[in-house]
């Protein structure tokens, strides 16, 4: 039982923490929070399930990332650059993306839900007296390798380097001579394959619809608040976090109030700290 | 009579140690200049007895009364009132309702001030005040205008008005002089002579300390947030510390400082 | 003619227009209106205190289904509609508490938060809610469309006026933008940041409390969904596309909004609905970053 509870826990967590660093990211580097995002995690999913039949598994994964980055493009044209610096706007505008990417799903696949088949979804492994599905294992193992490859990305590629140099300060940045919407774009296609990846490896655990983007991005949200927006380790962090407490909440508290009792952590951890867990610089100029 | 009692006042930030047994005080009428080179904790000092800061030692005495436990807007309320050394006024807003924004103290101050609130801004209590002030610092034909839409240097005014609508007690005035031109400087010392006419006390940090020698009655140095001497402004010029803080740090003595980073 | 007169002469049309128009359409506005009430709620929130919210829905929900269920046990609806304000006033100031102290994006993620715990307690209080079954039936039936018209031409032009005075003329107005603008500043001015941004949560939960209580009476049913975090975004879109700082224009927002997807499914092109609101909400950011109010503002010089 208590493996089962933990390995849906790091199912969660995989799949929040896509979500959640891509989101992370893109803030960092923007200073806007990207409402899209949990529709790319959808569209992700869906063009998985659409090419599994032609390329396989895995090409479909592939499949899916490719076809979110071009979404990333196109989320960063119409809906971030216009509005820097009028965040509050870009954030809206992302909104508005966010529905009509819903009514395009809607309109290609329909708005029932739809069970994602994979062959792994019907083998499992035994750990001792724990079943465990070969799909949850592939998501949790290739989160994880996706999560490495992106640390490592930030930490030692220069890449990385201006992504934190965008995020540190963006006039300081450019003045060095990053090209600031680039790095944006990257910010945004990088954070749009990553949740295609996340949607393509959690689909077939539960089923997908077009509306699947929802919750994916509240508890991305609540893993951020956590772990601190624009901090990539924290907000991995956090994502473990909070998929770990809706799995074992779920089972030994309440099934249905398994989002409230994150989005109830996340409100207590607010009122505590209401800078967050992990605080950002501070540049209060008196 | 003293307005301002600054006693043994110690700010530490993480490892820095930003203030150091500061002590000063303030006579209504006076004029106490605070100088000091670049870096030396004259902000903090401010920021610390608007109570935007908590000190760490020392006390901290308005008008006989201990304000340490006020927050900032009591102790505004009391009669405190500031400059910011980058100016801080609402740009897409008149220099009309900038100006009448400084006039909360009185309205939150007592009980019977909040129905003031919800009257309109052009009620006669209001434009008395907001008028008498801006033709005190010489803004009377700007009124309406938006403040973006003003030179730098007005703007200083325009803040000043703020703060003296409401007829503090208590005036701290970080820089006032920064970016203004030479009739521009004129008009400040007259208003803050002006000011310590009519009874308020001021602490002026200032670069320019030609503007300083004339206007304070005393300053107090400090460096590296220490104390290091308070008397008049030209004993001040001859005291050996008080020099090696300046030259140390490359200032000139005379001529006025340039601060165009406002 | 003056000012004035053109604008007792707009009302006079406004309120003639029920008798002119057909059912249909009478009910778009009057939804319509009633939502812009909620949209008033973020106006007076985000646009004249710079505090964001993406919990709006939340209260507008515990308006709603406090007059649902106090009248359904046979309350008066108007006092079921009164505790529902005061009920979300007070969630507004139990939010507000923590909230005040958030910056940004933590308040915004604090605030969403918070829409959705109460939704989900919406969902999950079937005992009192009735949850997804919906809350049928609530007795306020007995006003005919065009007298439910004339109360939200009323209810909102009045809301209008009011935002309008604290706006542009009141010394209220003035406090709340420089919180939004300078909090140090204000804070040396003497205005309590803290004390301000609580009553901002507590009037602004309460006017989307009367939204939510003036819905329940109109519609008659409700469904926790109706309270979602969509909702709350739904909300927010509208404010932003009719101008943050503009109530004018989010009740033209409001109506645009409501009214041109209904419309598209009345012509059986129910499909492309939220494209259209998503498309419509991406055009006006596109072209008018002041929203509509920023337009109007434009056309006025």
């Amino acid at each position: 039982m208590f493996g089962q509870i933990l390995i849906n826990g790091l199912v969660l967590s995989g799949g929040y923490a896509l979500v959640a660093v891509g989101l992370t990211l893109t803030f960092g580097v923007m200073r806007m929070v990207n409402f899209a995002e949990g529709q790319s995690v959808m569209i992700g999913a869906f063009v998985a399930y659409t090419t599994v039949p032609y390329i396989g598994y895995v090409g479909a994964i592939a499949a899916a990332m490719a076809a979110n980055a071009v979404l990333g493009i196109i989320l960063e044209r119409t809906a971030f650059r216009p509005f820097r610096g009028v965040e509050l706007n870009g954030l809206i505008a992302s909104m508005g993306m966010s529905i009509i990417l819903v009514n395009i799903a809607e309109l290609v696949w329909g708005t029932t839900p739809r069970p994602f088949e994979t062959i792994y979804n019907e083998t499992s492994i035994n750990f001792g007296t724990v079943g465990i599905s070969v799909q949850r294992l592939i998501c949790v193992a290739a989160s994880a390798a996706i999560l490495l490859g992106l640390w490592w990305l930030v930490q030692y590629t220069s890449l990385g380097r201006k992504f934190r140099a965008v995020s540190e300060d963006h006039e300081t940045a450019a003045a060095m001579g990053i090209d600031v919407n680039q790095v944006s774009r990257l910010a945004l296609v990088i954070g749009s394959m990553m949740a295609a990846a996340a949607g393509a490896l959690a689909g077939p655990v539960n089923m997908i619809a077009p509306d699947m983007g929802r919750t994916e991005m509240l508890n991305a949200f609540a893993a951020i608040i956590l772990g601190g927006f624009g901090n990539v380790n924290g907000t991995i962090l956090g994502a473990l976090l909070i998929g770990m407490i809706q799995s074992f909440g779920a089972v030994y508290i309440s099934n249905a109030y398994s989002t409230s009792i994150a989005f109830g952590l996340l409100v207590l951890t607010l009122i505590f700290f209401p800078r967050g867990l992990v605080p950002e610089r501070v540049d209060e100029n008196v | 009579m003293s307005v301002l009692e600054l006693s043994g006042v110690s700010k530490r930030f993480g490892g820095l140690q930003a203030l150091s047994e500061v002590s000063l005080s303030v006579s209504s009428g006076e004029v106490l200049g605070l100088i000091g080179p670049n870096g030396a904790g004259k902000s903090t000092l401010v920021s610390c007895i608007t109570g935007v800061l908590r000190i760490d030692g020392g006390t901290i005495r308005f008008q006989d009364c201990d304000i340490q436990r006020l927050p900032p807007h009591r102790r505004a309320r009391r009669g405190i009132a500031r400059t910011f050394q980058k100016v801080r006024l609402a740009d897409q807003l008149t220099v009309y309702e900038n100006v009448a924004a400084g006039l909360a103290s009185h309205w939150f101050a007592r009980a019977s001030g909040w129905r003031q609130v919800f009257r309109p801004l052009s009620a006669a209590s209001v434009a008395q005040a907001v008028n008498r002030t801006l033709e005190r610092v010489g803004l009377g034909d700007v009124s309406g205008a938006i403040v973006k839409s003003l030179p730098f240097g007005q703007r200083h005014f325009v803040e000043i008005a703020r703060a003296i609508v409401s007829e503090p007690n208590l005036l701290l005035l970080d820089e006032p002089a920064t970016g203004l031109t030479e009739p521009e400087r004129e008009r400040l010392a007259t208003l803050v002579k002006d000011i310590a006419a009519q009874g308020c006390a001021q602490l002026l940090i200032e670069h320019d300390l030609e503007l300083v020698g004339r206007l304070c009655d005393r300053v107090t140095v400090i460096n590296q947030g220490h104390h290091i001497f308070t008397g008049a402004p030209a004993a001040a010029q001859r005291e050996p510390e008080v020099v090696r803080a300046y030259l140390g740090m490359n200032q000139l003595i005379s001529g006025g400082g340039d601060d165009a980073c406002g | 003619m003056s000012k004035r007169a053109l604008l007792i002469a707009a009302v006079a049309i406004l309120a003639a227009l029920p008798f002119t128009f057909g059912t249909f359409w009478i009910n778009m506005v009057i939804t319509a209106l009633i939502f812009s009430l909620a949209v008033f709620s973020v106006n007076l929130l985000t646009g004249l205190t710079g505090l964001l919210s993406f919990g709006q829905a939340g209260f507008v929900g515990i308006g709603a289904y406090t007059l649902g269920v106090l009248a359904k046990q046979g309350h008066p609806p108007i006092l079921a509609g009164l505790y529902g304000v005061l009920l979300a006033m007070l969630c507004g100031f139990l939010l507000g508490l923590p909230a005040a102290r958030l910056k940004g994006h933590y308040l915004a993620i604090g605030t969403l938060g918070f829409g959705i715990l109460i939704y989900q307690l919406l969902t999950n209080s079937v005992d009192i809610t009735r949850g997804p079954m919906g809350l049928i039936g609530i007795p306020t039936g007995g006003l005919d469309k065009q007298t439910w018209y004339l109360i939200m031409l009323s209810v909102c032009l009045a809301m209008l006026a009011a935002l309008a005075y604290i706006d542009r003329y009141s010394a209220l107005g003035v406090v709340l933008k420089m919180v939004r603008h300078d909090e140090i500043a204000a804070q040396a001015s003497g205005i309590n940041i803290f004390a301000v941004k609580l009553i901002a949560f507590t009037v602004s939960a309460g006017l989307a409390g009367l939204s939510g209580a003036l819905f329940a009476a109109y519609v008659r049913f409700l469904t926790p969904d109706l309270f979602n975090e969509q909702e709350s975004f739904r909300y927010m879109m509208m404010a932003v596309v009719g101008g943050i700082g503009s109530p004018l224009g989010g009740v033209i927002a409001s109506l645009m909004l409501t009214m041109i997807p209904e419309g598209l499914r009345v012509l059986g092109e129910d499909n492309y609905r939220l494209l259209v609101y998503g498309t419509m909400v991406l055009f006006v950011l596109w072209f008018l970053p002041s929203g509509i109010g920023g337009l109007i503002e434009r056309l006025r010089r």
